[in-house]
């Protein structure tokens, strides 16, 4: 049976930052082995209701972008782009483009291939910005760190 | 066999913690699963700037959780599941104490947790219990919200979730007043000081109790307070100085003695904040010769050009512009230039009234006033 390590974002965090008073998305993350050789990370943003998130597809100019960064490693190499769950796509005038954004949930997942046996830290940071129909929250930065085992 | 593991989260980019001066005591935690004599459980609770992640070993439905808390935290129990779903049965949250606990849970119903010896999480429990009849009387609207597809349709349906969550906040309202020694007070309080006002959150917190005041969530409530403080009526308006949109030095001292300025946190992304620029533009045309400046403080500072096509397309280039000032860095951001220090900005737009003398005289979105108290007040300084 495969292998499967699931990491937790836990919600009711006590050390909330200051910049983070209003919450509205919460990141779990896990990753699972495909092969000897590859395996996928996930990453999944719930969120509250109401607000959103965008696609990592949204063009420049338009609004915040989900944008994952991957830390450079010895230990594995990216397979291709981030996937991304199909998002809601609506035209948006004010920037004259079509923009994707996710409501309730979207997952993220991105392959990759292993170069070491031992364990794996796959670390980086996503940024992303969220809004709802009154306000959004400028992006912020939320750095993961999943081990792939 | 499947084998399961799990991780915190890393660290969140953070601010420097408060000095530890609570002493750490020591839980027990004596567990018994229904359902499941073997395997193991999984235990999560924040200790100092980090998550601890525990295991326990369940021994014929079995099993102990033994640590160091300086407070009574809000943790999650999990069991080893193939799902990445956070609403997976087997995964709950609680309130745990130092001292000795005892935990009963079933096997694929971790949500129906008993615990005791933690009286925070007896009051937890007691005010979720008060709020079960509203959210059971709300499910019907969230299944038919789950159910539909169609945006325009999701979204009318979300607006019938308002009186719904009024209702539980108000009885999360009710808990805070009455319950000024709760540890589940001041974690609640956390979660809504973007929406409660100043005056309102300073009167909660000065009713605390020492020990509630000292406790982590406590601490961020009290750092919270004095940023929102800072950047609402009553207080000195921080000035800034930036070079505007046109390379032409601007200093909010500028002003002072001669114009009422109205700074408008916004950015080109921003779907309401753009919305709400006509609105803002029909303010300046009629109040700007009767001593009415903006400054438009735009969080763009990693994109210029959508910076300044916004401010063209939306034809408010007849007010001041500049860049909020936020620098990225390897590690995350640096902020000693950014304007938005001072003013308590936790959302976009938020618009701060500053009056002749530096004083800042009104606050609207972000934890203030709606825009319909924001012409009100406008239409008593300039029409009068």
């Amino acid at each position: 049976m495969k292998k499967l390590i699931i990491a937790l974002a836990l919600v009711a965090s006590a050390q909330v930052l200051q910049a983070q008073i209003l919450r509205p998305v919460k990141w779990s993350y896990a990753a699972k082995k495909t092969s000897s050789t590859e395996a996928t990370v996930f990453f999944k943003a719930t969120i509250d209701k109401g607000w959103h998130i965008y696609s990592q597809n949204v063009g420049d100019g338009g609004p915040t972008k989900t944008v994952f960064t991957f830390s450079p490693s010895q230990q594995y190499a990216l397979v291709g782009k981030t996937k991304e769950t199909n998002p809601i796509v609506k035209f948006e005038k004010m920037f004259n483009m079509q923009v994707g954004y996710f409501e309730n949930q979207a997952v993220f997942q991105q392959k990759i291939k292993l170069k070491s046996k031992n364990q794996t830290a796959v670390k980086g940071s996503i940024q992303f910005g969220a809004c709802d129909d009154n306000e959004c929250i400028p992006p912020e930065d939320v750095n993961f760190n999943v081990t792939v085992k | 066999m499947k084998k399961l593991l799990f991780y915190t989260l890393a660290a969140f980019i953070g601010l420097p913690g408060f000095a530890q001066d609570n002493k750490a005591l020591e839980f027990n935690i004596q567990g018994k699963i229904n359902g499941k004599m073997t395997g193991y459980v999984y235990l999560f609770y924040p200790l100092g700037e980090n998550y601890k992640t525990d295991s326990a070993a369940i021994k014929n439905g079995v099993f102990v959780f033994k640590g160091k808390l300086t407070e009574p935290v809000m943790a999650s129990l999990a069991a080893s599941r193939n799902s990445r779903n956070s609403d997976d049965p087997n995964m709950t949250s609680f309130f745990i104490e130092p001292g000795k606990m005892d935990m009963v849970v079933s096997y694929g119903a971790f949500k129906q947790l008993t615990l005791k010896g933690s009286p925070s999480n007896d009051e937890l429990e007691r005010l979720n219990k008060q709020k079960a009849p509203i959210r059971k009387e709300m499910e019907p609207v969230l299944e038919a919200y789950r159910k539909e597809k169609d945006h325009e349709k999701a979204a009318a349906i979300r607006e019938q979730f308002e009186p719904f969550n009024e209702r539980m906040d108000k009885i999360d309202e009710a808990f805070i007043s009455t319950h000024p020694d709760s540890y589940i007070s001041a974690y609640l309080m956390r979660f809504k000081m973007s929406s409660v006002a100043l005056d309102k959150a300073k009167a909660i917190y000065n009713g605390w109790t020492d020990r509630i005041k000292q406790s982590g969530s406590g601490k961020d409530v009290y750092k919270e307070i004095l940023e929102l403080e800072s950047g609402s009526p009553g207080s000195v308006a921080r000035v800034f100085a930036k070079a505007d949109i046109n390379g032409e030095q601007l200093s909010l001292a500028d002003f002072k003695g001669k114009k009422y300025v109205l700074i408008d946190f916004w950015a080109s992304w921003c779907v309401p904040c753009r919305k709400g620029n006509p609105h803002l533009l029909s303010l300046y045309s009629k109040y700007k010769d009767k001593g009415l400046e903006i400054i438009g403080i735009s969080d763009d500072d990693t994109n210029h050009a959508a910076w300044k096509k916004a401010v063209d397309q939306d034809k408010i280039s007849v007010w001041k512009h500049v860049l909020r000032g936020l620098k990225r860095t390897a590690t995350g951001y640096d902020k000693s230039e950014d304007i938005t220090e001072g003013y308590g900005i936790h959302s976009l737009p938020t618009k701060i009234l500053i009056d002749k003398n530096g004083i800042i005289v009104g606050r609207y979105g972000g934890g203030g006033e709606d825009d319909a108290a924001m012409d009100k007040k406008m239409a008593e300084i300039f029409n009068n």
